[in-house]
């Protein structure tokens, strides 16, 4: 029995199917004997009753008759056992009960055979006939009721009605032994052979179960494979079974597939090739896989890799092909992709080859350690040897030994910072001749090499060094001039300081009307000449790009009222009409510097006012030619300028003849606005009408206020006016020139409120201010036994006098040197000829400890 | 032996009948008289069970008309079978089958070859299985047709 195990080689769900397969059959067994049964029982009905018509139709008593008991018995008893159990065969077939009741029934018309045989033994064997019978139920428990009735039948008869059952009249109850011995020994092999029919339908419903598994797992194997699968027929070649993944690769429905060949979808360039291997694979060929193209229904052409195989029945005969389909369009398209990538890369390959070879450049790469890995051959051509003694071979070697540590620092920074550009240094070629190179070169770390590209640099080196020397003469020759003017500035202004200085002196000393005429013209010519000699300072300042300007946010107003009381008094005296129009708006900011604005401002309204004929008028207007610029416009009443001359109107000392007219001028006025406004990012400009007049405008970026922002309603913290005390202060003048000394000493004479003292050397200037302490200390920086910057320095540097405020007065006007004394602690900087008015307005400030930046009161 | 010629248990007397006549061939004479109503057709018992009791080699058949013999001799089931000896004596009386319609050794059949044999008077009545050879059988007469 072990054998018909047949377990299933799964458990769980094939398990479970067996138990359903042999439930199912057994239930089929069940069935199928029911109606076995229910025809059988009929059958012996009739055949009882036919039988009986037959053998005993009727009963004689004489010359009397009537129907024979055993007809009516089989008729009705026969009815009574058999109508019932058929019944239930339709109602209730393969139930329990039912075949029961059929055994019960089955053995109930034994027993009415043998009776109505009058117990003839051949009826007794329809017992163990029905019994085998019984057993085609394959259960053997429907043979205990059976039995059980045989039993009961014989036992019961056997007492009360032998004749029945043996056809005697008297019978041993060992008779009935007997018949129910027999009847259970037949039970026993009956029994056997329905508990092996079992094992048997277990068996092959759990190998039913297996193989339906099994099919199961083939055919979902086949439907959900990640390749597209067909059978196709081997006579007419057309599809039988398609799965998922080819009707999906293919473009076609399952329906339209089967309808089809393989050929039908084959690219038309493969169909040949294809027949082919169809022809070669019918010829014997088992396997064959080839790479073809497939037209999808949508027209497209998709690449496959086709790998078809013969399949075989059990007899070894051809059944039909197995295909299968893989697409690799993704990968033939990669495939074309680095083909293409490939053959740009072998082209990229030959450029790069041919621009080495051909690069007048060094092109080459160091490996790590420093040696050359790849040259080309410009690499030759520089150091003069082959390409073969330079491979392999340490650079640092053949770099000049004076540039050997620069070098090295530099490849050690490529490795850092990833690169290095414009570096040159020297090597020493292989004729021991030196060559300059520049290198550029770039570090890759995943590769562990210098990528490098040089050129010889040696005559650029060369002219490179020409070019600073000369550059460097240039400046010397430039520091040089600086000086010349700087000297020259102090020179001059020394003279110019004592002529206007006691010129001012003398016209506030009431002279007469002659004698103040004169002086007027000793105090005109001097400004004139300092005016000039600023001109050409600020100029040179310009041309030598040291001009310093503060960009700001300026009030247009503001500077338009100060240029305009400056230029009044002149205006008044032209009787002219000086006038802006329309009212100025205080609103207005430009971007400039402050003093370099108002400048411009003065040159152009003094030139207005200079040139118009007295009575003229001078308008002053604002507005905008552009967006976020401000224009100002002076206009005049003048003659005019001719168009032809405009031109040469901005040309340094070019004064377009007005020196004939008697008006005093440089002739560096105007190129002093143009440099100017150039610097402050503005425009300059003309337009002039002979005989009406000519209209000077100047243009600026507009500016926001700097008071943008600030809450309107903060406390404005306003400086009060100084208002010196009762108590006199003390200024000590530290001055070597005499004329100077005296100018001062007169000036501030004026002030009751101020005391003089006076040094005319560094040292001893230094010892009053220790002494006295002033308030104040006027510093010029020409000493016979110290510079100013000494002394002042040596004051910054004593506790007694470091926070003495000093201002410097000097006739050295250069920016240079006023920022140079800024930043070394003066409170001002003050430039000879001195201005009185900007004199005292300096010493007011300073004792009412306001700072101030430096000034250069050059008016 | 005293028939009906209806009766299908006396197929099988007369098939010991027939047993009985070939093993004592020659030393017997049988006669089978099948009870015949007055008034019925000639055909009534001309039967299968008639001729085949006429085909049995030594057996003569008689129709007893309204069951007279039957009467006489006492006979009241069909396959009722006497036997008497040369003189005249009743040596047996009853019926030659084990049971109803069943054919095979029996008693009467035993005892009818061992008169035979010694001419002695068997003692032992057996039963006759068969249908009433009476023509109107009277109330409370037991019919002896068990079939």
């Amino acid at each position: 029995m072990s054998e018909l195990s047949g377990k299933p080689a799964r458990q769980g769900i094939s398990a479970g199917r067996a138990d359903e397969l042999f439930q199912q059959h057994r239930q089929q067994i069940f069935r199928d004997t029911d109606k076995l049964f229910a025809r059988l029982m009929l059958f012996q009905w009739v055949a009882c009753i036919v039988i009986a018509l037959l053998v005993s139709p009727r009963t004689w008593n004489g010359d009397a008759s009537a129907v024979h008991v055993h007809v009516w018995a089989a008729i009705i008893i026969g009815g009574a056992i058999t109508l019932f159990p058929v019944w239930m065969t339709r109602v209730w077939p393969g139930a329990v009960l039912t075949r029961y009741v059929i055994a019960v029934a089955q053995m109930l018309m034994s027993a009415l055979l043998i009776s109505l045989t009058g117990g003839r033994i051949e009826t007794h064997f329809h017992v163990f006939g029905s019994l085998v019978i019984l057993s085609f139920y394959r259960d053997w428990r429907v043979l205990i009721p059976a039995t059980l009735v045989v039993a009961l039948d014989h036992f019961l008869r056997g007492i009360y009605w032998p004749y029945s059952v043996y056809g005697v009249l008297t019978a041993s109850p060992w008779r009935s032994i007997e018949h129910a011995g027999w009847v259970v020994f037949e039970d026993v092999f009956l029994v056997i052979s329905c508990l092996r029919s079992i094992s048997e339908m277990r068996f092959i419903a759990n190998r039913t179960a297996a193989l339906e598994a099994s099919d199961q797992n083939s055919r979902q194997l086949f439907d959900e494979a990640p390749i597209g699968m067909a059978v196709v027929d081997l006579d007419n070649q057309r599809f039988k079974q398609v799965n998922a993944r080819l009707t999906q690769m293919i473009g076609y429905s399952e329906e339209e597939l089967l309808g089809q060949t393989p050929l039908n979808l084959t690219h038309p360039d493969d169909v040949v090739e294809t027949e082919r291997l169809v022809k070669a694979m019918l010829a014997g060929t088992e396997r064959c896989s080839v790479e073809k193209r497939y037209t999808r229904k949508n027209g497209e052409m998709i690449w496959a890799t086709r790998t078809a195989c013969v399949i075989r029945d059990e007899t070894g005969q051809p059944h039909h092909f197995l295909i299968m389909v893989e697409d690799i369009s993704e990968r033939k398209r990669a495939e074309a992709a680095l083909s293409e990538s490939k053959r740009r890369l072998e082209t990229a390959l030959e450029t790069n080859q041919l621009i080495m070879d051909n690069s007048q450049d060094v092109i080459c790469t160091i490996d790590e350690s420093g040696r050359f890995v790849t040259v080309n051959k410009a690499s030759e051509v520089l150091w003069g040897y082959t390409s073969a003694e330079l491979e392999g071979h340490p650079y640092i070697e053949w770099v000049h030994p004076e540039d050997r540590l620069k070098t090295i620092e530099a490849a050690g920074n490529i490795r850092d910072t990833g690169k290095v550009v414009d570096f040159v240094n020297r090597y020493v070629r292989k004729d021991a001749s030196i060559v300059d190179v520049l290198w550029s070169a770039s570090w890759c770390d995943s590769k562990k090499m210098m990528f490098c590209v040089a050129h010889d640099v040696t005559e650029r080196s060369r002219i490179e060094k020409a070019l600073r020397e000369a550059k460097e003469d240039a400046d010397r020759a430039n520091r040089a001039k600086s000086e010349f003017l700087s000297r020259m500035s102090h020179e001059l202004r020394t003279p110019l300081n004592a002529i206007l200085g006691f010129g001012q002196l003398l016209e506030r000393q009431n002279p007469t009307e002659k004698q103040l005429a004169r002086v007027h013209h000793i105090t005109s010519a001097g400004r004139h000449l300092l005016n000039l000699i600023n001109e050409v300072l600020d100029i040179s300042r310009i041309e030598a790009g040291n001009l310093q300007l503060s960009v700001e946010p300026v009030s247009l107003a503001e500077v338009l009222e100060e240029t305009l009381d400056l230029m009044r008094p002149l205006a008044s005296d032209r009787s002219m009409e000086l006038s802006v129009a329309p009212p100025l708006d205080a609103e207005q900011y430009v971007l400039a510097d402050r003093q370099r604005l108002k400048q411009v401002l003065l040159n152009l309204l003094t030139n207005a006012v200079k040139y118009t004929p007295v009575g003229g008028k001078v308008t002053i207007s604002m507005g905008a030619s552009k967006p976020d610029t401000i224009r100002v416009v002076v206009t005049d009443t003048g003659s005019g300028i001719p168009a032809q001359k405009l031109s040469r109107l901005f040309t340094p000392f070019d004064r377009l003849g007005a020196e004939q007219s008697g008006v005093e001028g440089t002739g560096l006025g105007l190129a002093l606005c143009q440099r100017l406004m150039q610097a402050m990012d503005g425009v300059v400009g003309v337009s002039s009408e002979v005989g009406k007049g000519s209209a000077f405008w100047i243009e600026l970026p507009e500016a926001k206020s700097p008071l943008e922002g600030l809450p309107k309603n903060r406390s404005v913290l306003a400086l009060e006016p100084h208002s010196l005390t009762e108590q006199k202060r003390k200024i000590l003048y530290i001055e070597d020139n005499f004329s100077n000394l005296t100018l001062v000493e007169q000036m501030l004479a004026e002030r009751s409120d101020i005391q003089v003292m006076t040094a005319m050397q560094g040292q001893l200037g230094l010892d009053l201010a220790r002494k006295h302490l002033p308030d104040v200390i006027l510093l010029d920086l020409h000493l016979p036994d110290l510079p100013g910057w000494e002394v002042l320095a040596r004051l910054r540097r004593s506790k007694l006098t470091r926070d003495i405020p000093v201002i410097i007065i000097s006739a050295d006007a250069t920016a240079r040197q006023v920022d140079r004394l800024m930043a070394a602690g003066a409170r001002a900087y003050l430039t000879k000829p001195l201005d009185i008015t900007g004199l005292f307005r300096a010493i007011d400030d300073t004792l009412s400890g306001v700072n101030r930046t430096a000034q250069c009161a050059a008016a | 032996m005293l028939a009906h010629p209806h009766c299908p248990c006396t197929r099988a007397s007369l098939g010991e009948l027939a047993q009985i006549m070939a093993e004592r061939h020659g030393k017997l004479n049988a006669y089978v008289l099948f009870m015949k109503p007055g008034g019925s057709g000639a055909d009534w018992d001309e039967t299968d069970l008639r001729r085949s009791a006429a085909q049995i080699p030594g057996v003569t058949v008689v129709s007893d008309l309204d069951g007279v013999e039957a009467q006489h001799f006492g006979a009241k089931t069909s396959g009722h079978a006497f036997l008497f000896g040369a003189d005249g004596r009743l040596l047996f009386s009853g019926g030659i089958t084990a049971s109803r319609g069943h054919a095979g050794g029996n008693a009467g059949e035993s005892a009818i070859l061992a008169a035979i044999s010694d001419g002695s008077r068997q003692s032992s009545h057996t039963m006759v299985f068969g249908c009433s050879l009476r023509r109107q059988p009277s109330k409370g007469d037991p019919v002896v047709c068990l079939n």
